[in-house]
């Protein structure tokens, strides 16, 4: 494929695409005044691929797979592959979500033999039973450490009642139980099907040649010789939620709440549907809203409060949480809002101001390369660009995002999290 | 980088014109030393300050104006940095460049924000101030929610007990009551006429418009004379008590949460803070260093495990996650990683490899806003001359022997427990 390179005026930022041979998608963000660089390399392969497919048949793994193999990538034949990073002066680290599992760096001198050195982390796998038995230890820890988090614990609660069928309603990690399931002959066949350069994005900011890098890339990335790729299982999630509520006691000093909202309206302009979902949020309970200005002096929610949207390719989802000790009372006053804005049609002046804003944090984030290079990342397995983001505000319509609302903000596809103190 | 320029007498403006950045930054500190009588008072202010103004009457009112200003982020809030405690008035917007005329906005609604509050007779409004006392207090109660911070506050609490350095920036619950919307008034025409003030400016701006519009909008509220901070000192041993003092506290979790606190009388600039700092690193400053290699890769004990200096005062800290059953195997584990580097046993490539980390972090804070701010606001608060370049010079030129030095200097004060 041909080199794309755009530069956008609103933005003042350039960015060059460009698929390679071997497949993998390249997008370079080229930023001179900066002395960090960093690259990022997303496959697109997450907790969500519980089960897949391979050529003609299903293969079932147990959860936590993709965050088994993302813990595992880091050893090869000849060690840890951390210490050659810190040689080489890069900073190394990696996340798994339910789409995606990401492999980056960040360093200021060095940066193609950091470069390789990520390539060659990703590229050659090395499991042994002795090394995945090893590991079994620390994911163990990882997976006791979370589940004191209780943020983390409503959120899980949560998906697994929103959702019944997609994968997404179980923990990234697995559970404790599950990764004693876990052995080196899975890790092969998961990372034989989904770590293949076209099903992988390398994304680099910050003062680099574009061509150096496809330089790189082309000499160390390819495929293996089974051309069984990997294919994403499409469930068919139901429209119901599995069960409207669900509570846990902890040790915390007050009520913490989570709803959310299964969108069950999956459009086919996602785009506009991310970007919308999030400034309707705004509009509606946003800290400019009157929602929230009349929960707030009522002292139901306080500054802790918070709505967001998060999707992937098979779902999506709205969320509002926080502190609060009557949920029931914020989720009923939240629902007769929304009938009242979608009775009354939404008012221009607020939705441009609420663009406005939008508009003006989408660009501030382009001041941290990290935020940048996660995002793209997070947009690669959707098949969308950064800058489709900025253009996307123009296309949202006030009739378009009432019909939204309508849909998405249904009782009956929503779930209440609540974690009390014990 | 930010270079530091007196207004007059205790006001100074700390300014930066870094181009590469969309946004601009305006943050206006107030300094109060860290004092148990006007502690909560201090944490109270930020709530009842940014629930409205004169000119922008509510939350609602201020939020919208942020939005109009293409999102811009306002907040206020209370840092506790050493041994004192700053107010902090916080604005973010786009650059001048994507806007004419956002950095005079800005300007004038911090100062807004800070000088005209909203006012009922003698004091706040009643209604604002009790329901910021009831957010303060419901604030201060979930601490205990993340079990991390939680661990390491009970730990400084516990180790640093009757010092300044001790007390908890955010307030204290049992204060709250006597607090009235008249006393805190009162505290609040104290803060602003006699705390010494920085005003950071940090954006793509003129240094001449900053300095024109900060004067025009600040000037004439700015005080006479200011009252005198002590710089923070290190923290000293206790002598009156075991060392280590252990302390357990039991929540019902599902792994013990370790926090182990060290002190050394090491000061925050000079040869042996940079040979503190690399020993830091060593120790557990990251995937290369001796507990992450050998407590969680080799041992499969835990999955995060780090040490990091507390640079006002010297103290390192220790935190990790282990199963309760496996906890004092991991202690001994930790001594013994220290105990070899207080021998001096440790390798130049582990050296050389620490050094290399820590400078890649300090030249990476020049990407950060919130990273390059913090450091110079550090440097001026603790009476340090040197800038970025100088200090990554220092750990460029520590040798083994402040290593080794530092390490000497460094004995376990205190363990605290969360299970």
């Amino acid at each position: 494929m041909e080199e794309k390179v755009l530069y956008h005026q609103a933005l003042r930022e350039t960015i060059a695409t460009k698929k390679l041979p071997s497949g993998i998608k390249c997008y370079i963000m080229p930023k001179k005044d900066y002395v960090e660089k960093m690259a990022l390399l997303a496959v697109n392969y997450g907790s969500e691929d519980v089960s897949f497919l391979v050529g003609g048949g299903q293969v079932d793994t147990p959860p936590g797979v993709a965050h088994f193999l993302e813990h595992k990538l880091f050893e090869d034949l000849e060690g840890d592959l951390f210490q050659a990073f810190t040689k080489a002066g890069g900073d190394v680290n990696a996340f798994t979500n339910y789409n995606t599992t990401a492999y980056h760096f960040t360093c200021i001198d060095n940066f193609e033999e950091n470069l390789k050195l990520l390539l060659r982390l990703v590229m050659k796998p090395y499991f042994t039973d002795e090394n995945v038995e090893k590991e079994k230890g620390i994911i163990g820890q990882e997976i006791q450490m979370y589940r004191d988090y209780p943020s983390w614990r409503m959120f899980f609660n949560m998906q697994s009642r929103l959702y019944q069928r997609l994968y997404i309603n179980r923990d990234i990690t697995g559970s404790a139980e599950d990764i004693q399931r876990i052995d080196k002959d899975i890790l092969y066949t998961c990372y034989n099907a989904f770590y293949r350069p076209e099903n992988m994005a390398l994304i680099c900011i910050g003062d680099i040649v574009p061509e150096q890098v496809y330089e790189i890339c082309e000499g160390l990335v390819d495929g293996p010789a089974d051309k069984n790729m990997g294919r994403h299982l499409n469930l068919a999630e139901p429209k119901e939620v599995g069960e409207p509520f669900v509570s846990e006691d902890m040790p915390v000093s007050r009520t913490l709440f989570q709803l959310g909202f299964k969108d069950n309206d999956l459009t086919e302009d996602r785009l506009a549907a991310m970007v919308g979902t999030k400034v309707l949020l705004d509009y509606v309970v946003g800290e400019s809203s009157d929602l929230y200005e009349c929960l707030y002096q009522k002292g139901l929610i306080d500054g802790s409060f918070s709505a967001e949207y998060v999707c992937g390719p098979s779902y999506g989802t709205s969320i509002f949480g926080g502190y609060c000790e009557d949920p029931k009372e914020f989720n009923d006053a939240l629902l007769l809002e929304i009938e009242k804005i979608t009775a009354a049609g939404m008012d221009m002046g607020r939705l441009d101001q609420m663009i406005k804003k939008h508009r003006g944090s989408f660009i501030r984030s382009f001041n941290t390369i990290e935020t940048t290079a996660n995002l793209q990342a997070d947009l690669f397995n959707k098949n969308l660009e950064l800058f489709d983001l900025m253009d996307c505000f123009d296309r949202l319509e006030p009739d378009m995002l009432t019909q939204r609302m309508k849909k998405h903000f249904n009782s009956a596809a929503s779930v209440l999290s609540v974690i009390r103190p014990s | 980088m930010l270079k530091t320029i007196e207004i007059k007498p205790g006001v100074q403006l700390h300014f930066s014109p870094d181009k590469k950045f969309k946004t601009t930054i305006i943050c206006v500190l107030f300094r109060r030393p860290l004092c148990r009588e006007e502690v909560t008072l201090n944490a109270l202010l930020p709530g009842v300050l940014k629930s409205g103004s004169n000119k922008y009457g509510t939350l609602k009112e201020i939020n919208g104006y942020m939005d109009r200003l293409y999102g811009g982020i306002f907040d206020v809030q209370i840092i506790k940095k050493g041994e004192e405690q700053l107010l902090q008035f916080y604005i973010e917007v786009l650059n001048s460049a994507f806007d004419e005329g956002l950095l005079e906005k800005a300007l004038e609604f911090l100062a807004e924000i800070i000088y005209q509050p909203k006012v009922w007779e003698k004091g706040f409004y009643r209604d604002i101030t009790e329901r910021e006392k009831e957010n303060l207090r419901l604030f201060i109660e979930s601490r205990i929610n993340s079990k991390s911070e939680y661990l390491k506050l009970k730990c400084l609490e516990t180790m640093c007990g009757g010092d300044a350095f001790g007390i908890y920036g955010d307030g204290y619950s049992e204060d709250i009551d006597n607090i009235t919307e008249e006393t805190l008034y009162q505290h609040y025409r104290k803060v602003i006429s006699t705390s010494p003030l920085e005003i950071v400016v940090m954006g793509d701006e003129e240094k001449n418009r900053v300095l024109t519009g900060i004067k025009r909008i600040f000037e004439p509220y700015l005080p006479k004379e200011m009252m005198e901070i002590k710089p923070s000192r290190p923290y000293e041993k206790k002598k009156d008590r075991d060392m280590p003092l252990e302390k357990e506290e039991k929540l019902g979790l599902s792994q013990a949460k370790i926090c182990m606190g060290f002190g050394s009388g090491i000061g925050a600039t000079g040869k042996e803070f940079f040979g503190y700092l690399l020993f830091s690193q060593i120790l557990g400053g990251g995937a290369n260093s001796r507990l992450f290699a050998n407590v969680r890769e080799k041992e499969s004990l835990c999955y995060n495990i780090s040490s990091f200096i507390y640079r006002f005062k010297g103290i390192l800290m220790i935190e990790c996650g282990v199963d309760i059953k496996q906890m004092d195997k991991t202690l001994d584990l930790i001594r013994e990683e220290i105990g070899q580097l207080k021998d001096g046993d440790f390798s130049d490539e582990e050296t050389e490899s620490a050094r290399e980390s820590l400078i890649k972090v300090f030249q990476g804070f020049q990407d950060h806003p919130a990273a390059i701010m913090d450091f110079y606001l550090s440097q001026y608060l603790l009476q340090d001359q040197s800038g970025l370049d100088e200090f990554i010079n220092g750990i460029a030129k520590a040798e083994k022997k402040d290593i080794v030095e530092a390490a000497g200097k460094l004995y376990e004060d205190t363990v605290y427990i969360l299970q």
